[in-house]
């Protein structure tokens, strides 16, 4: 194996290191995350996560086998957290952060 | 021209490192950020800018003419896709109280729905249910 092609071989097996790396962080986030809409914003990083990770897997192997999949996670995604964050996380409130007096009950 | 080609595929690796350590940043900041709206701040990074990244240096090794259209397919979703859960997101952290209103400087949406309930209902009375607009 030539000089740049361990040069490339190093940069992607780091990319996904740092790759894995963040996707431990943000179970960490996902884990302890004091509402319902934390865990929604995780989960929309966890996928984009994934697509970044099937993408430096492509790059490392160079074919585009998972590329179908990087599109249907880059396409629905999102559905999750709004899903969360239009009916589930009304009815889970953390009793941190208030809002001013006589708004309390407004969805 | 084989230069030029080896030149590209270490360019594309790079490009894909630095797409990596970008959403690590935003995987840091979503770990140390103390609000859902700080949170969503720093999940834009991975969401946008690293990833359009390591797309760029995966087509940048790939090169071929169907594989840069999936690629620019991926990124045109994830843009489109990305401002709608942000807003929904920060949206219902609003509403449900959420969002620390004495870190704000400007904090026009709670002027507007203050003055909204305030105002006359046309009504015989005041709707049930939550409001959903």
């Amino acid at each position: 194996m030539s000089g740049p092609e361990t040069v490339d071989r190093v940069l992607l097996t780091a990319a996904v290191v740092v790759l894995v790396v963040a996707g431990m962080l943000l179970l960490v986030r996902i884990w302890r995350g004091p509402s319902m809409l934390d865990r929604a914003i995780a989960l929309d990083v966890c996928a984009a996560l994934i697509i970044a990770g099937l993408g430096a897997r492509s790059a490392a192997a160079l074919d585009s086998f998972y590329f179908p999949i990087m599109l249907v996670l880059a396409f629905l995604g999102f559905t999750g957290s709004v899903g969360i964050a239009r009916f589930i996380a009304v009815r889970d409130r953390p009793p941190a952060h208030r809002r001013p007096a006589g708004k309390e009950g407004k969805g | 021209m084989n230069v030029l080609l080896q030149i590209m595929d270490t360019a594309g690796a790079a490009l894909v490192f630095v797409g990596a350590v970008i959403c690590l940043l935003g995987a840091i900041g979503m770990l140390r950020l103390p609000d859902v709206l700080s949170r969503s701040h720093a999940a834009t990074k991975p969401q946008t800018l690293g990833l359009l990244l390591v797309l760029a240096g995966v087509a940048l090794r790939l090169r071929g003419g169907m594989d840069l259209a999936t690629l620019a397919l991926i990124g045109f979703f994830q843009l489109l896709t990305s401002p709608v859960a942000s807003h929904l997101v920060a949206r219902s952290a609003y509403r449900t109280g959420q969002v620390g209103h004495s870190e704000l400087l400007f904090d026009d949406l709670d002027e507007q729905l203050t003055v909204a309930e305030e105002e006359p209902e046309p009504g015989p009375g005041p709707k049930p249910g939550p409001e959903r607009d």
